[in-house]
C-alpha cells in the first residue's frame, strides 16, 4: 500500500470522489469549473514543491522557474497557427525541462541550507528578468497560445482542450499521476535513501551513498512535475508571461504546502484548496482582503503546527 | 589473510591554518587485529579517524587501502571499499525503526538504490542483512522500535549495527563506549572481542581498561604527534607515555 496513513486514504478517497463529480453539478457554470481546474493545476505544482521541500529536504525558493518554463517551452516549440499533438509535445517539454533541471541542479545542489534558498531564488529571478526583458518572448506581456493542441492518441480523440470540463478532467488526471509518481518514488529503494539523506545527510554519506546524486535526481523529478503544471496552466488560460516565474509564485506555493502539512504530499492538495478558498472568500468580503488573508494564514500556521494534514491525522489516527 | 596490512597511512598530516592537528603520522592497520588509538583530548584521535574514513582531507601524506592510494576519494567511496565508521556522537536516523536504520546501511550491498519503482520493503536480502546486524549487537528485541525510543546505550549499539550492516572489512570506531554504564560497556567489549576475529578494527576510546584489554596494537598520540605504537605491554612500559598521558591521568584521578 503506497498510502500508509488512514487519514491519507480517507482524504484522498473523499477528494477524488468529489473532484470527479464537480463538473456534473457545474456543467453550465464554466467559471467555477475553470477555477477548480486552476486549483488542481496549482495542486500539482504545490505537490512537486512539497516533495522537494518536505521529503527531499531541498528548501527551494525558485520552484516557479520550472512552472514558467513549462509554459514558455510550449509556446516557443510549437508553430503559432497549427494544432500540435498535446501528448507528443508534453513529452518533449518534460524532457527539456528535465535537462534544464539537471543543469540547474548540478549548480544549486553544490550549496545547502540558506545558501540553497538564495541560489535557487537568484536563478529563478534571472530567468524572470530574462523573459521580462526579452522582445522575442513578448517581454512583460508574455506570449499567447492561439491554437490549443489536439489530444488524439492513435487516432482516438476523446478529449477536447477547448472544453472546460475536458480540461478539468485532464488536470485531475495530472493530480492523480503526480500523487502516484511521488508516492511510488518515496516508497522505493531510491526513496529510502532520499529519506535517509534528509533525516541525516552525514550518516547517509558515511553508509556509502553519494547523496548528491540522489538529490539531483529528486530535483529533476520535482522540477519536471512543476513544468507539467506550468504547461497545463498556460494551456488553460492561453498565454504565458513572466508572472509565472515570480518569487511570489514560489513563495505562495510554499505557504500552501506549509498550510497543508509539509511533507505529507496529500496535504499539498488540501493546502492549495484551502488557500484558494480563503482567497476567494476574502476577495469578496473586503477590499483589504490581503490583510485578512495574511492574518488567517498566520493564525492557522500558529494553531496547526503540522498543518491541516497534521490536524486531520490527530483526529483520525487511532 | 590474517595480519595482512589493510589500511596504511604515510606521513599523514592535517593542519588548520598554523595549528598542526596531526603531524606526520605513519601507521599500519592489520587484518583481524584491534588497533587501539589513545591520547589526551586534542591529541588528534578524531582527526585521524575522520581522515581514515574520508570525511576530512589530509593536508599532506597518503592513505593506502589494500595497496591503492585513496586519500583524495569521496567519503562514500571509502565505504564502498569496506571502510566503515561509527561516530563519537550518536548519529542515527532517530525517527525510523532500528530495522530501517540498518536497512539503509545494508541496501547498497544487494540492490540498486536508483530503482524508483520497486518498493523498499520488497528485497528480503536487505531485511535479512539488517536483522542479522541487529542480532550481532544484541538488539533483536528492538527491531521494530523507533530509534529515538531506545536507551542511549542501545543507540550506541545501533550505531555499531549500522556499520556492520554495510559489510565492512575494517571498522573505524570513535568511542563506542562513550557515556555507557559499566554493564553496557562490558557488552560492547565482549562484542568487540568477537568482532576482531573477523574484522580489522581501529578503536579510539577513553576507557583505558577496555582498550588495554582489547588492543593487539596500541598507538599513543599526543598533541598531534605519534608517540609510540606497540603491544599493550610495550606501550605501558614506555616512560614517555606515562609522562605524556597516563601520568597526567593518574594525577587527575588523585586530585
Amino acid at each position: 500500500m503506497i498510502f500508509e496513513k488512514r487519514t491519507e486514504r480517507i482524504f484522498l478517497a473523499i477528494f477524488f470522489l468529489i473532484a470527479l463529480c464537480i463538473p456534473l453539478f457545474l456543467e453550465d457554470n464554466s467559471f467555477f469549473v475553470g477555477k477548480a481546474t486552476t486549483i488542481l493545476i496549482l495542486a500539482v505544482f504545490v505537490m512537486s514543491l512539497d516533495f522537494l521541500v518536505g521529503r527531499v529536504g531541498l528548501v527551494t525558493l525558485g520552484h516557479a522557474l520550472f512552472y514558467g518554463l513549462g509554459g514558455y517551452l510550449f509556446v516557443i516549440l510549437t508553430p503559432e497557427y497549427e494544432a500540435v499533438n498535446f501528448w507528443v509535445y508534453a513529452v518533449y517539454i518534460l524532457a527539456i525541462s528535465a535537462l534544464i533541471a539537471l543543469v540547474v541542479g548540478v549548480v544549486v545542489l553544490r550549496t545547502s541550507g540558506i545558501y540553497f534558498i538564495m541560489i535557487t531564488l537568484a536563478i529563478s529571478q534571472m530567468a524572470y528578468y530574462f523573459f521580462f526583458d526579452s522582445l522575442e518572448f513578448g517581454g512583460n506581456d508574455g506570449l499567447f497560445i492561439f491554437m490549443k493542441p489536439e489530444t488524439s492518441i492513435f487516432g482516438l480523440n476523446f478529449l477536447n482542450l477547448d472544453n472546460p470540463t475536458h480540461f478539468y478532467y485532464l488536470s485531475l488526471l495530472a493530480v492523480l499521476v503526480t500523487l502516484l509518481a511521488i508516492k511510488i518514488t518515496l516508497r522505493s529503494r531510491f526513496g529510502r535513501i532520499v529519506e535517509a539523506s534528509r533525516l541525516n545527510p552525514e550518516r547517509t554519506e558515511a553508509l556509502g551513498y553519494n547523496i548528491f546524486a540522489f538529490r539531483l535526481i529528486s530535483y529533476i523529478i520535482g522540477s519536471t512535475l512543476a513544468a507539467y503544471a506550468g504547461l497545463l496552466f498556460a494551456l488553460q488560460y492561453g498565454y504565458v508571461n513572466p508572472q509565472f516565474m515570480t518569487w511570489e509564485m514560489s513563495g505562495t506555493a510554499l505557504v500552501m504546502s506549509i498550510l497543508g502539512g509539509m511533507g505529507t504530499i496529500y496535504g499539498a492538495i488540501l493546502g492549495t484548496i484551502t488557500y484558494e478558498g480563503l482567497q476567494y472568500s476574502f476577495e469578496h468580503l473586503s477590499e483589504d482582503w490581503m490583510l485578512l488573508m495574511g492574518g488567517a494564514i498566520i493564525l492557522m500556521v500558529l494553531l496547526l503546527r503540522k498543518g491541516l494534514a497534521g490536524y486531520l491525522e490527530k483526529l483520525l489516527e487511532k | 589473510m590474517a595480519n595482512d596490512i589493510i589500511l596504511e597511512t604515510e606521513s599523514l598530516s592535517k593542519h588548520w591554518g598554523g595549528i598542526k592537528a596531526l603531524n606526520d603520522i605513519s601507521l599500519q592497520f592489520r587484518d583481524r587485529q584491534l588497533h587501539g588509538v589513545v591520547g589526551p583530548n586534542g591529541a588528534g584521535k578524531s582527526t585521524l579517524l575522520n581522515m581514515l574514513c574520508g570525511t576530512l582531507k589530509p593536508t599532506s601524506g597518503c592513505i593506502f587501502h589494500k595497496g591503492d592510494q585513496i586519500e583524495g576519494m569521496k567519503p562514500w567511496k571509502f565505504v564502498r571499499r569496506g571502510i566503515g565508521r561509527s561516530f563519537q556522537k550518536t548519529n542515527i536516523y532517530a525517527d525510523v525503526t532500528c530495522l530501517e536504520n540498518c536497512a539503509v546501511a545494508a541496501q547498497r550491498r544487494f540492490t540498486g538504490s536508483f530503482n524508483l519503482f520497486a518498493s523498499r520493503h520488497s528485497n528480503t536480502l536487505v531485511r535479512d542483512a539488517a536483522e542479522k546486524a541487529l542480532r550481532q549487537v544484541g538488539l533483536d528485541s528492538r527491531i521494530n522500535t523507533v530509534a529515538a525510543e531506545i536507551s542511549y546505550g542501545e543507540q550506541r549499539q545501533l550505531e555499531l549495527a549500522m556499520v556492520l550492516a554495510t559489510d565492512p572489512c575494517i571498522l573505524l570506531l570513535d568511542e563506542p563506549m562513550a557515556g555507557m554504564g559499566h554493564e553496557e560497556s562490558q557488552r560492547i567489549i565482549e562484542l568487540l572481542n568477537e568482532l576482531k576475529q573477523s574484522y580489522s578494527i581501529v578503536l579510539v576510546e577513553h576507557d583505558m581498561d577496555a582498550i588495554f584489554e582489547l588492543s593487539d596494537q596500541l598507538t599513543v598520540l599526543d598533541n598531534g604527534t605519534h608517540l609510540i605504537t606497540g603491544t599493550v605491554d610495550e606501550v605501558r612500559n614506555e616512560p614517555q607515555v606515562k609522562e605524556a598521558y597516563l601520568g597526567k591521568e593518574d594525577e587527575e584521578e588523585a586530585a
